[in-house]
């Protein structure tokens, strides 16, 4: 690890060079792992997918970062490519099993109780089963603002959603949950 | 707490999920691993909706042309067969099962996809004329005439 972490500006410098395009990409992991990995766990719950699915999103970040043009912050660009992994995970789960959505929910709500990669008191367990009663888009907006305190902004360049969709959507997402919530035995 | 009011904003913001030790402290090098290509990993088959069409109808084309080139056709099967037995062996067997030439006569008549006209039919079962005139009620050509 280096005493001065690099600049986003720094690490695409050195990755250009080939000599030092392992170092800066090693450097890339290390400062936006635990973001990237954080927000993959929290939509697929399961350890052992979200691993998987954090090394593929780097993967591509290695593959692509050739390309990327600056126009947007490292950091979003990176939740982006996490973001469409994790849809597309899930997406395919679903068509792999043929699953109706309410048997996704289950599933990962039972990851949620049996898991030993899992702690928490009963409310924030039950917040995490209320979450996934939502659509995964819903939920992934819910998670960016109400978790990770994102912009809407910043939200907006890693979807492609207008602010204002989100706005609409956060705002329900937080209603059906509170309402999930209030109705949930404790 | 049920039937209450939920704030959310009210609620720590805790993460629950928990990783294995040293997890972040591995997995830059297991990424590196990969994207140096010292790990490769090995591709697995996975479900895809192209290769499942594919497989349909390569599976379609395989079970009809097998129908039309090994299934035989019921014709050629009775003419191939019955072409390496000697007419004599099929009167035998007629009389062992104590079937008549009226019998087959008459079945051959019922049998309106049949190609034999009636002088083959007589060739075929191989009567002389003497039979002939042994089966044919006399009288009734009489009758005719």
């Amino acid at each position: 690890m280096t005493d001065k972490q690099l600049t986003d500006s720094e690490i695409l410098a050195k990755f250009a060079v080939a000599e030092t395009r392992n170092f800066a990409f090693n450097q890339l992991v290390r400062i936006y792992q635990q973001k990237i990995y954080w927000h993959i766990r929290k939509m697929v719950i399961d350890h052992d997918d979200a691993d998987d699915l954090t090394q593929e999103t780097f993967i591509k970040a290695w593959k692509g970062l050739e390309n990327f043009k600056g126009e947007s912050q490292l950091f979003t660009w990176l939740y982006r490519i996490a973001t469409n992994e994790c849809l597309n995970h899930l997406a395919k789960k679903k068509r792999r099993f043929f699953l109706p959505i309410n048997d996704i929910t289950e599933e990962l709500s039972n990851k949620l109780e049996d898991s030993d990669m899992i702690s928490g008191d009963e409310i924030q367990l039950k917040l995490q089963k209320a979450l996934l009663t939502l659509p995964d888009k819903q939920r992934l907006v819910f998670n960016m603002k109400y978790f990770d305190e994102m912009k809407y902004e910043e939200i907006a360049e890693i979807t492609g959603t207008s602010v204002g969709a989100l706005k609409a959507s956060y705002h329900l997402a937080v209603k059906k949950v509170e309402e999930h919530l209030k109705n949930s035995p404790f | 707490m049920k039937n209450e009011k939920f704030d959310l904003e009210n609620l720590p913001r805790e993460n629950i999920f928990k990783v294995p030790d040293n997890y972040f402290d591995e997995l830059p090098m297991r990424v590196q691993a990969r994207t140096s290509g010292k790990a490769k990993r090995i591709p697995l088959v996975s479900w895809s909706k192209q290769r499942t069409w594919a497989s349909v109808a390569a599976c379609s084309t395989i079970a009809i042309l097998g129908y039309f080139t090994l299934m035989p056709k019921q014709d050629s099967l009775g003419n191939e067969a019955l072409s390496g037995v000697q007419n004599t062996e099929i009167v035998n067997y007629l009389i062992q099962e104590n079937i008549n030439q009226t019998d087959v006569a008459e079945q051959f008549e019922n049998n309106k996809s049949t190609k034999f006209k009636d002088s083959e039919l007589l060739d075929n079962l191989n009567v002389t004329d003497k039979d002939i005139l042994q089966s044919i009620d006399t009288e009734h050509i009489q009758e005719e005439i």
